[in-house]
């Protein structure tokens, strides 16, 4: 189990993230938060490249940065910004990470066999990762991060200038690794979440805004959600949400108390929630 | 006690066991060190897989190949100095009556000495009477050349006064005040060993004779210093390289976030020094191999390198080249590549710490030659300006050490304050540099990596 116990960040005079506290068992959690909340500095400080300015972060109730490369032992890390060597292949990358975590090398190799397998790059394991898209090396991150078998998975924006097909991909690759081990997502893509996500985490002014099902974070916004037909007046306590291209013309999405006549109700969905969590 | 599914993943849950205890498991000591070797591998083949590190080793072995040839063929003088390294086989290489009847002996059998196979190798293809003339010719000029220049020679120590020299540099440079009570300190331990070369008679080795001063500067002013100076340069742009590696490839967040984490960069710490210096002791071999194999069988290495045809200078005045303690020019050859190799370190070390710290190769490289540069400034000014105390003091870093190369293991004249100052110069920035890396890696360990 992973704590989170009252952990402030400051920068200088500027806070980061303030008084968060949090609890992760196995699964998957979502955090999602809008550009500039602090999931880059909450990633970065359970993967302990940033130190708390105070509280602390607990495995099993002793502080990791106590544990130091016993807690780095259990961890599978993809940054936000994933580097590589461009002339190393991925075996040769993998291999020097496996080295990185001590791996024996017997091990390390049937490993990475197993992971190229899984992330579809045996076919390129031995070419060079300069000629890789981004979703291929994004590929080749998920599976470094997986190549100690970690206990805990976390994961800064993975989907970050993916295509849709290599997102949907990556979501079932996520979904599959989640049995038995804590994943934490970073996102501000609401759909990467939507649906493997079993815990939905939302920072909002570097507090910690709620921490719930997906499920249960909609039910908030039920029977307040409705379409209206673009060119009805929105009433002053009307919160638009968007727009689309519907069969009569553009439809408003909007959340309201007090819906106008031709408004239609719609079922809420996470990206609802999370625009008006933080349009507010 | 539960056992770990796999020896490298040490289970937490209800074994009983401490980290400490974890780490000092019998084979998890042997995959530590083992790994440690494996990684130290990877960071040397990241090293040398540089194309920048290869080509610049391969242009200064070029450099100082052309070096060395530029002076055995171009300048002036360098058949007598092999002339007078075979001579000296025959004569023994310390000049006084027996080398006198020795030189007698070979006069007498001169006329024989060609008919006998004592040409190089290379010179038993040019097979024709004319050629064979004119080398006896030669030789006989070079012997005119030699008797000359070793008749009458007497041993310059026997009446040496070390004080004299003091009080003519203490009243020619207006040196006053500690600095001059230094050096009147310095030279009086310099006595004693201008009494021991005295008494070994150090000064009467033949060397190369005229051609020794020639030689020796070829040796050391030009090939040594080349040497040192591109191992140095080297050094820094390993330890730039090695240090923020993982910043150029924005690797650094993965890599931290492993077992061994942060502590990588002890690792990268021993692979860099470990290549400086293998680039260190290819370009020493190679550069002074080439110059023994073309100056051969030139120069004596068993000749004193305090003999009276090596001098060093100051303000145009040629003063004898005492070191501290005797050395032969082959032992003093092997001290200067030695601390030759300590300064490549200091380099390194420093380097390294700047790359620690400024997170980027050229700033740190920018910032070092900057720092040498006001180094050297503050020496020039402090020279001109009479300030002696801040002038020797400025001698005190790893730039005037480096500078003062073709001085070490002497008195270095007005930049030395006391014996053996290299020395002491090396051992201090080597506790310093130590002091310097173990704050660096103190301070990466404790920031923040964004």
């Amino acid at each position: 189990m992973l704590s989170v116990e009252h952990v402030t960040k400051k920068y200088g005079t500027f806070t980061a993230l303030e008084d968060i506290s949090l609890t992760f068992e196995n699964g998957v959690y979502g955090l999602l938060a809008p550009n500039g909340a602090g999931k880059t500095t909450l990633m970065k400080m359970l993967a302990t490249l940033l130190f708390p300015t105070s509280g602390a972060i607990r495995w099993d109730g002793r502080d990791i940065l106590e544990m130091d490369e016993n807690y780095r032992g259990l961890l599978g890390y993809l940054p936000q910004e994933f580097g590589y060597y461009k002339n190393q292949t991925p075996r040769q990358f993998l291999r020097y990470i496996a080295a990185l975590q001590r791996m024996e090398k017997k091990y390390a190799e049937e490993k990475i066999d197993e992971l190229l397998e899984l992330v579809a790059l045996s076919g390129v394991r031995n070419k060079k990762m300069r000629q890789f898209s981004g979703g291929m090396i994004q590929r080749v991150g998920i599976a470094q991060a997986m190549l100690n078998d970690p206990k805990l998975l976390i994961l800064d924006e993975p989907t970050a200038g993916l295509d849709p097909k290599e997102r949907v991909r990556f979501r079932s690759l996520i979904h599959g690794l989640a049995k038995d081990r804590i994943v934490i997502l970073s996102t501000h893509i609401v759909s990467d979440i939507e649906t493997i996500a079993s815990q939905v985490i939302m920072i909002r002014e570097h507090r910690l805004y709620c921490c719930d099902s997906p499920a249960n974070i909609c039910a908030a916004l039920r029977g307040k959600v409705f379409e209206v037909p673009a060119e009805l007046p929105l009433g002053a306590e009307t919160f638009l949400l968007g727009e689309r291209q519907g069969g009569r013309g553009t439809m408003l999405r909007v959340v309201t108390d007090c819906p106008p006549a031709q408004a239609v109700a719609v079922e809420p969905g996470l990206e609802d929630a999370f625009l008006y969590i933080y349009g507010e | 006690m539960m056992k770990p599914r796999h020896k490298n993943r040490i289970s937490l849950e209800g074994n009983g066991m401490d980290d400490k205890a974890a780490d000092i498991r019998k084979d998890g000591l042997v995959i530590r060190g083992a790994a440690n070797r494996d990684l130290l591998c990877w960071e040397m083949k990241k090293l040398w897989s540089q194309p920048m590190i290869l080509v610049f080793l391969l242009i200064c072995i070029v450099f100082q190949i052309f070096l060395a040839a530029d002076d055995r063929y171009l300048e002036p003088g360098g058949d007598y100095a092999i002339y007078v390294a075979r001579m000296t086989k025959e004569t023994g290489r310390r000049m006084g009556r027996e080398f006198t009847e020795a030189m007698n002996g070979t006069g007498r059998n001169m006329r024989n000495m060609d008919a006998k196979d004592e040409t190089l190798p290379w010179e038993k293809q040019d097979g024709q009477q004319i050629a064979a003339q004119a080398k006896v010719a030669q030789e006989s000029v070079y012997r005119q050349q030699f008797l000359q220049e070793t008749a009458d020679r007497e041993d310059i120590f026997a009446d040496y006064s070390c004080m004299k020299l003091a009080d003519g540099l203490l009243r020619q440079f207006y040196i006053t005040g500690w600095p001059a009570r230094m050096m009147e300190r310095k030279y009086e331990k310099q006595q004693e060993a201008v009494d021991l070369l005295a008494e070994r008679k150090d000064s009467l080795d033949v060397s190369s004779a005229g051609m020794t001063q020639q030689v020796a500067d070829a040796l050391f002013q030009t090939q040594c210093r080349m040497l040192i100076t591109e191992a140095m340069v080297l050094s820094v742009l390993m330890a730039l390289s090695v240090s923020g590696s993982e910043r150029t490839a924005h690797t650094h967040l993965t890599v931290c976030v492993t077992k061994t984490g942060r502590k990588i960069q002890y690792v990268k710490a021993a692979a860099g020094l470990m290549s400086a210096l293998a680039a260190y002791g290819m370009l020493a071999v190679s550069s002074i191999g080439f110059f023994a194999l073309i100056w051969y069988p030139a120069p004596d290495w068993g000749s004193s390198i305090s003999s009276q045809f090596h001098h060093m200078s100051l303000a145009g005045t040629e003063l004898p080249f005492i070191t501290w303690k005797p050395f032969t020019t082959g032992e003093y050859l092997l001290a200067v590549a030695g601390m030759g190799a300590v300064v490549v370190m200091l380099f390194y070390g420093l380097a390294f710490c700047l790359g620690l710290w400024i997170k980027s190769a050229w700033a740190g490289f920018v910032l070092l030659i900057l720092l040498v540069a006001v180094n050297f400034q503050v020496i020039m000014m402090a020279g001109d300006s009479l300030q002696w105390g801040l002038y020797l003091c400025a001698q005190w870093t790893p730039a005037g050490l480096w500078w003062s190369q073709n001085q070490w293991f002497t008195d270095m004249l007005i930049s030395g304050a006391v014996p053996w100052q290299e020395c002491a110069t090396a051992a201090l920035w080597a506790v310093l540099c130590l002091i310097l890396l173990a704050v660096s890696f103190h301070h990466m360990k404790k920031e923040d990596i964004n």
